[in-house]
């Protein structure tokens, strides 16, 4: 009887702090996604700036090994494809399609696919630096929140488990 | 591919259908702000009547065609953009009219577009051949070569077509296509291009004229160089480095009669030094590419 106790206990307590983690999840995929999406600015701006590429194959270049984005910006480039769509709206649609972004991340990107690809080089730099900055500060934001409030879940999840188990046992 | 695939929908599809009867002889389409747009073929024009377009066009509708010609990145073609044209794969020319942007005297761009003209760039295979057999006849050497006419007298046309023929002849050719008009890069043909520029011929695609013209010297070895639309000093500068490198030139200007091209100072500098071998002059009438007459430097010779 009491290994069935203990098994059931093990058991309890596991799932909480598998729970928690699930919790933990969102803090983390938003870090990983704007990190991501920085080093593709980073990328953009030499793409744009020396080699002067269209947007289509600067974001393809740009997007190369990024996990998340990789998939994304080739759906966005094969919608670019057709002759009709307006680029915006296809980026809006890139948004979407992106996990983990959060609605002050989103609104930054949002903002930038309204100017992308509008003016000259000079500005193009202006507005991809100036999102740049915007993206390092969520960042560091996001990364505050991963440790702060992203612990708490896991942590106080945990501790009912283990509540759960003593009461159980 | 024929310029108005590159346009948005409902022009493209409109164009498609209205021009199956006319695509052969079609040269140009304009698109004007508050009236329709308007087809212009050889002898004729019309305007482009279609249940899916509008009967005037909305200054909106010329900032979204713009957007789309340029992929989105006008930040990749402001070059063009300040110079008041576009030039989309296969050579086709998209001239743009509208408000300059100056910045310290310079145009840096075009803003609220007025109008578009997009020109059919047409691959026509014979003048070139017809033209360089009458220039070579009784075994004289047809050296250097100016072809002079007005706007929309066939110029680039037999430019190109002359091209091929030296290209495919042996000689070795670089083809100066600031514009991308010559070649047509980007067009569909196996090479990159758009049309065939012959055998032993080289593209330096997007290149300034005078750039383009020290770097074929210095680097791809040419027989021929030729360039399209001579107009600024810089280019007849480059012109007489190329006739003291020993290399001919094949190079168009516009003009419409032979006054008109010796009252430009640079230019009867270059005809009277003799940089120019032989001029032909082309007109658009009664069809583009008629040559009208044909003079040799002894014709032109200052007495």
């Amino acid at each position: 009887m009491i290994w069935l106790k203990l098994a059931g206990s093990l058991l309890v307590i596991g799932s909480t702090a598998g729970l928690g983690r699930l919790s933990a999840r969102p803090y983390a995929e938003r870090v990983g996604t704007l990190e991501e999406w920085q080093r593709l600015l980073k990328r953009l701006m030499t793409l744009i700036e020396w080699k002067r590429l269209p947007l289509s194959a600067a974001l393809g270049e740009a997007a190369r090994g990024s996990p998340r984005l990789t998939s994304v910006v080739a759906h966005l480039i094969s919608e670019l494809q057709n002759r009709d769509e307006e680029f915006f709206m296809a980026w809006r649609r890139l948004l979407d399609r992106v996990p983990a972004l959060w609605a002050e991340d989103r609104a930054v990107l949002e903002d930038l696919g309204r100017v992308l690809g509008r003016s000259d080089i000079a500005h193009q730099h202006e507005h991809l630096r100036a999102a740049e900055q915007e993206l390092d500060r969520l960042i560091r934001e996001a990364r505050w929140q991963r440790v702060h409030e992203g612990r708490l879940g896991p942590a106080l999840l945990t501790a009912v488990g283990i509540m759960l188990a003593i009461v159980l046992l | 591919m024929d310029p108005w695939h590159y346009l948005p929908n409902p022009w493209r599809t409109a164009l498609d259908e209205v021009l199956r009867h006319h695509d052969t002889t079609l040269e140009e389409i304009r698109f004007r702000i508050g009236r329709p747009v308007h087809l212009y073929g050889a002898g004729w024009n019309q305007p482009l009547r279609h249940a899916l377009v509008p009967d005037r066009v909305l200054p909106a509708e010329l900032d979204r065609i713009v957007s789309i010609l340029t992929d989105h990145s006008v930040y990749s073609r402001t070059e063009e953009l300040r110079q008041g044209y576009l030039t989309l794969p296969g050579g086709h020319r998209v001239g743009i009219a509208g408000r300059a942007v100056n910045d310290g005297g310079q145009v840096t761009t075009v803003r609220q577009v007025t109008s578009l003209n997009i020109r059919v760039a047409r691959a026509v295979q014979g003048p070139g051949e017809q033209l360089y057999r009458r220039l070579t006849a009784g075994d004289r050497r047809m050296g250097s070569c100016l072809i002079v006419s007005p706007p929309r007298g066939g110029k680039t046309t037999l430019l190109r077509d002359l091209v091929r023929v030296l290209g495919d002849d042996g000689r070795r050719v670089v083809v100066i296509d600031e514009r991308s008009e010559i070649a047509g890069f980007g067009g569909a043909g196996a090479s990159g291009f758009g049309f065939d520029l012959g055998y032993h011929t080289d593209v330096l695609d997007g290149w300034p004229k005078p750039a383009g013209i020290e770097v074929a010297l210095r680097t791809l070895g040419p027989d021929v160089i030729a360039v399209d639309e001579l107009g600024a000093a810089a280019d007849y500068t480059a012109v007489w480095q190329a006739r003291y490198s020993g290399v001919e030139v094949i190079a168009t200007v516009h003009a419409g009669s032979l006054e008109e091209l010796t009252r430009r100072e640079d230019l009867r500098a270059l005809m009277s030094g003799g940089a120019f071998d032989v001029v032909v002059f082309l007109s658009p009438q009664p069809l583009a590419g008629t040559i009208t007459e044909i003079l040799w430097w002894g014709d032109l010779r200052p007495s």
